[in-house]
């Protein structure tokens, strides 16, 4: 049951995210908005690590750091600040959907490069996400 | 109709659609974007380091390398105060809600959660229909298209 709370307390947090960066968006930049959202998320992440797991951040390897460093840089110069921007053009309702294909993308990398198999369920979801994709986006411009 | 006249107009017409299209293309990028970093992180990251301490080297490198690429551009003042707030705000609950995630994972059965933090498109719509009736309006059409691709996203995270 907590495990449920805390999933559902997560999509609510992402879903309040996306909404004050569009309320953000009225009066800043994108890309000095998506700073100052990486530094808040880096505060924040960075006292708890400080608070709850002080010695794990001496003990990760350099291949470890490289590697974060290559999640880092798709998620967030490339990933949140594209995102943003998709926002501030589209609008939240119509950049939402386009932002949840990520596992779309996901799968056809895996499927790619690391020789999974598409299953047909998977391929069920796949279709199910385009066509969500193709009604979200074939309406017109809702922004006001 | 002068033929500047026309040509204006038809320039107003494309503005729009351009923006459309951009947006379309920014939105695209980040979802390939974020879907390899999942697929990267899914199957190397998550071996190397705690869940937190990963997703505090990887803001801090996004950070890093999104204030090389951009500290020219910034505005070295003026900076609106609200909007800092609603950045910072922004920033804060999409790190708390990935942490919240990995909590949830660590207590329960991905087959239940993985879904479960898929519906944050769901929340979003929700949220931009009490906070931001001045702004934007949400129609039927885009409550349709987040259900079927909410849908067809727990699909893939159950079955993949």
């Amino acid at each position: 049951m907590l495990a449920v709370a805390l999933a559902v307390t997560a999509a609510f947090a992402w879903g309040l995210s996306a909404v004050l960066v569009r309320l953000g968006l009225r009066d800043m930049p994108t890309a000095l908005g998506t700073l100052i959202s990486l530094v808040a998320g880096l505060l924040l992440t960075g006292a708890l690590v400080a608070i709850l797991q002080p010695g794990e951040l001496r003990d990760v390897s350099r291949s470890a750091v490289l590697l974060l460093a290559v999640v880092g840089v798709l998620n967030f110069p490339i990933g949140r600040l594209f995102n943003y921007m998709a926002m501030s053009r589209l609008g939240v309702g119509r950049s939402t959907p386009l932002l949840a294909s990520a596992p779309l993308f996901a799968v056809a990398v895996a499927v790619a490069f690391t020789g999974e198999e598409l299953r047909p369920a998977t391929a069920l979801g796949i279709a199910l996400i385009l066509g969500g994709l193709y009604v979200t986006l074939s309406g017109p411009q809702a922004q006001q | 109709m002068s033929a500047t006249a026309e040509r204006a107009t038809s320039a107003e017409d494309r503005a729009p659609a351009r923006r459309t299209l951009a947006g379309v293309a920014f939105g695209l990028g980040a979802a390939v974007a974020y879907g390899t970093a999942q697929v990267l992180a899914r199957h190397t990251v998550s071996d190397l380091a705690p869940p937190l301490v990963a997703t505090f080297l990887a803001l801090a490198w996004g950070t890093l390398g999104l204030f090389v690429l951009t500290a020219r551009a910034l505005p070295r003042n003026g900076y609106s105060r609200r909007g800092v707030l609603y950045f910072a705000g922004a920033g804060g609950c999409s790190a708390g809600g990935v942490l919240l995630m990995f909590q949830a994972l660590g207590r329960g059965n991905v087959v239940i959660v993985s879904p479960l933090v898929s519906t944050n498109p769901l929340f979003t719509l929700v949220l931009a229909t009490l906070l931001l009736r001045d702004i934007e309006r949400i129609t039927r059409r885009t409550v349709l298209g987040a259900l079927l691709v909410v849908a067809g996203v727990v699909v893939v995270g159950v079955t993949g």
